[in-house]
Order: C-alpha cells, then sequence, then structure tokens
C-alpha cells in the first residue's frame, strides 16, 4: 500500500516536474511565460491519437517529432519577431499563439474529445517491491525520470546546457561572450519540444483521451510550479513541480471528496500568495541560486 | 479664449466616444435582430473594455482577470431578477445561510447597481495583491484570480448551478439601456484618467520607482482604479446577463478574456480612446469573421469552427510586432482643431512608456 | 591601429550628449589607459566600442571594422569586454564560466591548454574550479572575469574599472596581471579611476573630462607637462614615472 502509494506520488512528481521544466526554461531563456505551452502537449497528443494504432514507442517517437516542428514554427513565426518586447507583451502572445494552435486542432481532427484505447500492456499490474503497482505508474515514473535525468545532464554537462543556462540568468553578458541567440533560443523551443511531447505520451496513457484543451491543465501545473519553486532556476522550478505533483497526490487521497473540487481555488490561491509574499518563490534563497 | 479652448479640448475626447456610441445604439435600435445583437453586445464589450483601461491604461499593468468582474455582475443580476418562483426550483438546495437568495427581488436598474457593487466589493477584495504587484507577475496573480473565481463558480454546484446554464433572467437590457451606460462609463473613465489620482498613476507607468520617490503612493493609486475598474466590469456583467437572458459559466473563462484583450490590445491599452474602438472595431471583426465561417461569403459552405479564432489570434500576434501600442497609441481621438491647443497643458503629453518596446 | 576613435560623439537618446568629440589611438601590444573622474564620459566610450550607443558623428573603428557597421560584432572584431559589473554568472561554477569564455572558439584541443594556462595564471581559479561562482569574492570573481576574457584570444582586451571596490592588495594583483599581459605582447585599453597606478603601469594614458573630451594624452612625463591636466587631477603624472 505503501509502496504503490509512493510509486504514484513520486511519478506524479516527477510527470509535474517535467511540465514545470517546459514554462521554467523559456521563461529563463526569454522571459517568456509561455501559454502556448499546453498547445505543445496537444501536438504530441494528436500524434498518440493519430498513430495509435502502431507500436507505442513509434507513437511516442512520432509525437517528439510533432511537438518539436510546432515548437520550433512557433518560435519562428511569433516569438522571433518579438524577441525584444517586454514580458507581458509575449505573455499576450503566446495566448494569441495558444489559441491559434488549439483552434487549427478543432477545425481538423479534434472538433471533440476523441478516445485512444489504452495500450494492453499498460493496464497489466505487477509485483514491484513486493507490492501490487500498476504498469501505468511505473512508467510515469520510469519515462518522466528518464527525461529528467537527461535534462540534468543536459544543462550540467554540455556546452549548450552551459551556454543556456548562462542565457537564462544575463542574456546580455552571455551575447557578449558570443553565445548566440539563435542557437539558444530554438535550442531551448527543441528540449520543450520533447519534454511536452513525453508529457503527452504519459497524460495520454493516463487519460485515455484526446482533446482540443487538453493543454489547459498541464500547462497551468507547469506555471503554478514555476512560479512556487522560484523561476529563476530550473533546478528550484522542477522541485516546485515534483512538490506539487507529490502534494497533489498526497491530497487527493486525503480530501474530502466535496472539497477535491476546489482543489484549483486552493492552488491558486497559494500561487498568489507566493507572488505577493515571496515573489522570487518558495524554494529559492534569497540571495544564492540553485540553478 | 484660451479657457473656453482648454474646456473645448477637455470634454471634446469623451463627446466624441460618446458620439461613436451612440451611432452603435442607432444601428442597435433600428436595425434588424441580428444587427441589433451585435450592436448591443458591441456595446457591452465598450463598457467593459473601458472598465479595464481604466486600470490597465492607467497604472500600464496588465490585467488577465477582470472577466471574473463580469461574472460577479452577471451572477448578481441573475439572482436579483430571475421571478422568485423560478428561482426557488432552479436553487432548491441553496445552504441555509444563503437562503435569503432565493428570495430576493429587484428591478433591472437595481440589479445593474448591485452587480456593481458586488463586482466593487470583489475588486476591494484583491486589491491589496494588485498594488504590491508589477508586470509580469501582475499578469500571473490576476489570471489566477480568474481560475479561483471559475473554479468556484464551476464547482459551488448548489448556489451556481456549477456547469449548468443559468436561465430565465429576464431581459432588462436594450441598445439604449446599454448605451446610457457606455457612455457613463466613458464620462467616469475620463474623469478618472484627467482627475490628480488618475494623473500621478499615469506618472508611474513611465517610471514606477521614480513615482514612488516623487512621494505618489503607486500602490494605493492602482487600488482605487483597481476598484472602479471592477465597478464598471460588474456593469457590463450585469448588461450582459440582462440582454442574454441565460448564461453559462463557460463565459466567462479564457476565451472571454481573450476576446477582450485583442480589443484593448488592438485599440492601444494606454489610450481611452483606444478602448472604445478597439471593442467596435474586434465587435465588428468577430462578426464577420462568424458569417464567413458559417459560409455567408463562400456561398454558404461552412468552413470548420475555429476559423474565426485563428484569424482573431493572427491578426493579435501582428498587431503585437507591428503596432505594439495598438490602433490609437497614447493618443485620443479629437476634434479637428483642438489638437494642437490641447497639446499645451501638461497632462495631454504623453510619451509611450520608455521601458516596452 | 587595433583601435582607432576619431572625434567621436556619442549620445543616449535624443538628448544627453555623453561623449563630445573625442580621439583616442590603441597600438598593437600597447597598454594604453583612460583615466578620468566619474561622469567624465570613460563608460559611455566603453559601450560606444561595443557598439551599445550610436556614434551619432565621427567614427570608432575597431581593427578596421567600424562599430556603426550593422554587421559589426564585437566577438568577431576581437575585442573582449571585462565590465565593470565583471558580469560573472553566478548560477554557473568556475569552471564553467570559464569554459563559456571559448565558446566561439572552434580549436578545442588549444582550449584545454589556454584554459590550463590560465588556472596557472590564477591559482584561486583552479582551487575553486567545481564551485558555485557566486561563492567567490569580488578579487576572485574580477580574476575569474578576465581569465574568462582571455579565453577569447581577444586582439583588444577592453577592462572596465577592474579594480573597483577591491582591497588594495588584490587591487596590487590585477595591477601585476595586467603588467604581465603587456610583456605578452597583449593590447589593452584600460579605463581606470585610479589614475596614479594607471599611469604608472601605461605606455600612453588618455586623460579624460566631462563630456568625453581628451584633456591631454601620452606617457607620464608627456602629461606632466600639459597645466591642465595637472590641474585636473590634483598632481603631475611626471611625479608617479613611466613603467620599469
Amino acid at each position: 500500500m505503501i509502496i504503490e502509494f509512493l510509486v504514484n506520488a513520486v511519478g506524479l512528481g516527477a510527470l509535474y516536474a517535467l511540465l514545470t521544466i517546459g514554462v521554467a526554461l523559456l521563461f529563463g531563456v526569454l522571459g517568456l511565460m509561455n501559454f502556448a505551452y499546453g498547445e505543445l502537449i496537444l501536438a504530441g497528443a494528436f500524434a498518440m491519437y493519430l498513430f495509435r494504432d502502431q507500436p507505442w514507442p513509434f507513437a511516442v517517437l512520432m509525437a517528439i517529432l510533432f511537438s518539436v516542428v510546432v515548437a520550433v514554427v512557433s518560435e519562428r513565426l511569433a516569438f522571433h519577431p518579438l524577441r525584444d518586447a517586454d514580458p507581458v507583451t509575449l505573455m499576450i502572445a503566446s495566448f494569441a499563439v495558444s489559441l491559434a494552435l488549439q483552434s487549427v486542432a478543432r477545425m481538423t481532427v479534434l472538433p471533440r474529445t476523441k478516445g485512444v484505447p489504452p495500450e494492453s500492456f499498460l493496464s497489466h499490474r505487477i509485483e514491484f517491491l513486493g507490492a501490487d503497482v500498476s504498469v501505468l505508474d511505473l512508467l510515469t515514473l520510469g519515462l518522466c525520470g528518464v527525461m529528467l535525468l537527461g535534462v540534468a545532464w543536459l544543462m550540467g554537462r554540455t556546452s549548450l546546457g552551459i551556454q543556456l543556462r548562462a542565457a537564462a540568468e544575463d542574456f546580455r553578458m552571455a551575447s557578449s561572450l558570443g553565445v548566440k541567440a539563435n542557437l539558444v533560443i530554438p535550442a531551448a523551443f527543441v528540449i520543450v519540444g520533447v519534454l511536452s511531447a513525453v508529457g503527452a505520451a504519459v497524460l495520454v496513457a493516463r487519460q485515455g483521451s484526446v482533446s482540443a484543451e487538453m493543454g489547459l491543465q498541464p500547462m497551468l501545473i507547469g506555471v503554478i510550479g514555476a512560479v512556487l519553486g522560484g523561476m529563476s532556476s530550473l533546478k528550484g522550478a522542477a522541485l516546485g513541480g515534483f512538490l506539487l505533483g507529490a502534494a497533489t497526490a498526497l491530497l487527493e487521497s486525503l480530501l474530502p471528496t466535496d472539497l477535491i473540487a476546489f482543489r484549483d481555488a486552493f492552488l491558486f490561491s497559494a500561487l498568489i500568495a507566493v507572488l505577493v509574499v515571496r515573489p522570487q518563490g518558495l524554494l529559492s534563497g534569497t540571495k544564492v541560486r540553485v540553478s | 479664449m484660451k479657457n473656453q479652448n482648454r474646456l473645448v479640448a477637455a470634454v471634446s475626447t469623451p463627446a466624441i466616444l460618446i458620439g461613436l456610441v451612440l451611432v452603435v445604439a442607432l444601428i442597435g435600435a433600428y436595425g434588424d435582430v441580428t444587427t441589433a445583437r451585435v450592436a448591443t453586445l458591441a456595446l457591452v464589450s465598450v463598457v467593459f473594455v473601458v472598465g479595464l483601461s481604466v486600470f490597465s491604461g492607467n497604472s500600464g499593468v496588465m490585467s488577465f482577470g477582470h472577466v471574473a468582474f463580469m461574472a460577479a455582475g452577471a451572477y448578481t443580476t441573475a439572482y436579483l431578477t430571475i421571478p422568485v418562483p423560478l428561482k426557488k426550483s432552479l436553487f432548491s438546495d441553496l445552504p441555509g445561510w444563503l437562503s435569503w437568495l432565493a428570495d430576493v427581488h429587484t428591478s433591472f436598474p437595481v440589479a445593474l447597481l448591485a452587480g456593481a457593487v458586488v463586482a466593487g466589493v470583489v475588486g476591494l477584495v484583491t486589491a491589496p495583491v494588485v498594488a504590491r504587484l508589477s508586470g509580469l507577475q501582475s499578469g500571473i496573480a490576476t489570471l489566477a484570480m480568474l481560475m479561483v473565481t471559475y473554479n468556484v463558480l464551476n464547482s459551488w454546484t448548489e448556489v451556481t448551478r456549477g456547469s449548468s446554464s443559468m436561465i430565465g433572467i429576464p431581459r432588462g437590457t436594450t441598445a439604449w439601456w446599454a448605451f446610457a451606460v457606455a457612455a457613463l462609463a466613458v464620462v467616469v473613465a475620463w474623469g478618472y484618467r484627467c482627475s490628480r489620482g488618475g494623473l500621478q498613476l499615469r506618472a508611474s507607468r513611465e517610471d514606477f520607482w521614480a513615482a514612488e520617490a516623487a512621494g505618489i503612493a503607486v500602490g494605493r493609486h492602482r487600488a482605487i482604479a483597481w476598484v472602479i475598474s471592477a465597478m464598471l466590469c460588474g456593469v457590463a456583467g450585469a448588461l450582459y446577463a440582462g440582454y442574454l437572458t441565460s448564461f453559462n459559466v463557460n463565459g466567462f473563462f479564457l476565451a472571454a478574456t481573450f476576446s477582450f484583450v485583442v480589443m484593448i490590445v488592438l485599440g492601444g491599452y494606454l489610450s481611452l480612446s483606444g478602448a472604445v474602438v478597439g471593442a467596435l472595431a474586434v465587435s465588428a471583426l468577430q462578426e464577420v469573421l462568424r458569417r464567413f465561417q458559417d459560409g455567408q461569403f463562400t456561398g454558404g459552405s461552412a468552413l470548420p469552427a475555429g476559423v474565426a479564432d485563428l484569424i482573431v489570434a493572427g491578426v493579435l500576434l501582428v498587431v503585437l510586432v507591428k503596432a505594439p501600442y495598438g490602433l490609437m497609441g497614447v493618443r485620443e481621438l479629437r476634434l479637428p482643431g483642438s489638437r494642437r491647443r490641447a497639446a499645451e497643458p501638461a497632462p495631454e503629453a504623453e510619451r509611450e512608456p520608455a521601458h516596452a518596446g | 591601429m587595433v583601435l582607432r576613435i576619431e572625434d567621436v560623439h556619442l549620445q543616449y537618446g535624443s538628448s544627453v550628449r555623453a561623449v563630445q568629440g573625442c580621439s583616442l589611438e590603441v597600438g598593437e601590444g600597447e597598454l594604453v589607459s583612460l583615466i578620468g573622474q566619474n561622469g567624465a564620459g570613460k563608460s559611455t566610450l566603453v559601450k560606444g566600442i561595443m557598439g551599445e550607443v550610436p556614434v551619432a558623428s565621427g567614427s570608432i573603428t575597431v581593427n578596421g571594422v567600424s562599430v556603426s557597421d550593422k554587421s559589426y560584432s564585437t566577438i568577431r572584431a576581437g575585442v573582449s569586454h571585462v565590465p565593470e559589473s565583471r558580469g560573472i554568472f553566478a548560477s554557473l561554477t568556475v569552471g564553467e564560466n570559464l569554459r563559456l569564455g571559448a565558446v566561439t572558439r572552434k580549436d578545442k584541443a588549444q582550449v584545454a591548454a589556454d584554459i590550463e594556462r590560465e588556472l596557472e595564471r590564477f591559482p584561486v581559479l583552479r582551487k575553486y574550479w567545481s564551485r558555485g561562482a557566486s561563492l567567490l569574492s569580488g578579487g576572485e570573481q574580477q580574476q575569474l572575469a578576465i581569465a574568462r576574457a582571455l579565453l577569447l584570444n581577444p586582439k583588444l582586451l577592453l577592462l572596465d574599472e577592474p579594480t573597483l571596490g577591491l582591497a588594495p592588495i588584490i587591487v596590487d594583483l590585477i595591477f601585476d596581471v595586467v603588467v604581465a599581459l603587456r610583456e605578452e605582447g597583449m593590447t589593452i585599453l584600460l579605463v581606470e579611476q585610479n589614475a596614479v597606478r594607471s599611469l604608472e603601469v601605461s605606455d600612453r594614458s588618455y586623460v579624460l573630462q566631462a563630456p568625453g573630451r581628451v584633456l591631454g594624452s601620452g606617457t607620464a612625463a608627456e602629461l606632466g607637462r600639459i597645466p591642465a591636466v595637472v590641474d585636473y587631477l590634483g598632481f603631475s603624472p611626471a611625479e608617479v614615472g613611466a613603467p620599469q
């Protein structure tokens, strides 16, 4: 029972951390609070629907392709011309991109929710550390965990990662050292595309359906997690997302049913409180940054 | 002579805007059913966007949460004007402390006022938050307010009917009511703009810290503008409910927010004329696009739902890139000739904020 | 000439002219210092060289390329700038900050050797290699900033107030490094408020007075013969002597 709950809670935490990093990375590098993030997830989910009859790994690969292409194209068309704009203008622009992508989805294949039959292997339950755990929960944990490790490796060990982190901290200084905006910004969008595709694969498997509005919830999770963790560092944001996920799993098993409906109201009130009282985030220190 | 010119300059902008609104009201009063509907809802949008611009235009801080005030006005109107017998069956499970809601009943004008008051109270409660935040943080916080409101309205089923529509509101709003309220909103917004507080708030728009250092209590002025703007948006909600006679909680969420953001950005969020022009222009655009999508211009073959939204999103992106301060920038509509003379007094001489761009 | 500034006027926005008619040259292998009080226009001139402030009239060329050209980039022109604020990335480690200095270079093998060279020069950086850069003291951060700038293999090293706010013993260390770099043949423009030390180490100096006008230039001895300069500085540059 404990093991089962832990796998569930840690898995959800890893998923939320993944979603949060997607929001925090773009915010750090170009000051973009990306409300179109949900539609990048939608693009991946759309691929999961389209290739639902193909082997699951192939569908995931196609999801990555779809999300990355949509991410890069949206950067090119919408955010590139606004590179010097202030964050609020960028946020409004991302609203527009979000609506545009949702409209395209609605116009083509998703005027209404479509079911994606769950892969049969996902509904199995197996014995894990002496507990009875669903493959879906294990997969969430495994896939998101691997992605998080991948991001940690990329950001910490590669030249691109160092450049991305430098650009996120001080774009001007980074470019005066020769860090190219035309490299790091598209690279950030590609990474976010990959993250949202993996997020989409997990979400589709958990929900069993795809709809034009499905990006809203994960996008909001990313925003809340990023604000809670402190937008200034990826580690803080990831930790914020992880705790949010774990807390959600805990709340859902503890809260009485008639209060679960108001979960979002509690979360967003907490978000406002954090913005007012500790704008640098709950988890980041005032001086030392943890990135 | 000079004083007279100043007076003309001071009233010329609201006079032109009210004239513009009057033209729309006349179209609404004498047009066919569809035209009347479009014109009246356009006037409701004018009230809302003018209300939003009292806060955003003067403070320079964008809000994504004002639709919550509109919802407050709409729900208030529903509670106050739905006939009591119908209300008793709609709200059979009201919690005890709210059971009086089923019995109250007022006329539509009183409901309009009540809508403003209730929205104003919501504004008062949330004002400390906006008084302390700027820029992106304020953007996120106001959006979070909308999320809280939506979640409560959507989940508190016994009181708000949740995701079921609110029905049976008597039709109180006419084109003339909408006109009267829109004209009043323009006067209130212009009056606030020219008031001492409005001037001080606009001074803070260019440089927050310089304004604070000059002794302007920016937070307090923001809070005042926020509450006035909340009340106007509350009235807009009351008009909306009184016109449509039924509404759904989903009408007060992201789609509506986006639509109003398009209006204020397209018109130019720093200018009152921009708010009015933007609301009217985007209302017209949306109606044209709706007809286009329904196939009225393409020989009857309907286009897939979503085309109109896609075009509106595209228009917004183009405006953001090409003219970030919208059609009007910081200019106001004036009578020809009064412009040069009006440029002389300090309040009229404004620049676009230096930091943005 | 590595850097040539001719009768340049620089202005912010539409009104303030911070530099009016400045002329200055830095030749290959020279250590030239730019001295003057706060507000003399030193930092505006630096921004002009970086292409960050538009040139209203006159010209600034680095290795023959005008900074007004659209294609101008300080990196490609070979200018390495150590800003007054040092520009250390607090969220990166010392090693990562250093590696960032060579991000544009393709000769990866040589980069490793150059990093080793800088670690020899600044042993404290080797000691703290994997530590967060935010934990370094001001003087250590300045050494890191200079080391990072050198990894670009610059044709011109632009040091902007490198000793500002540092303890005297660290100031000595920084000036020793500047002298050593000149010995190695590096071309350096040193912008300093510390006039005495700058005159001591420099081949030539320019004394700047607001708004960005050159009051006098030359070796310390030559400057000592210009009454306006002696008056402005409050001491005779001739007394501090030339390098060595």
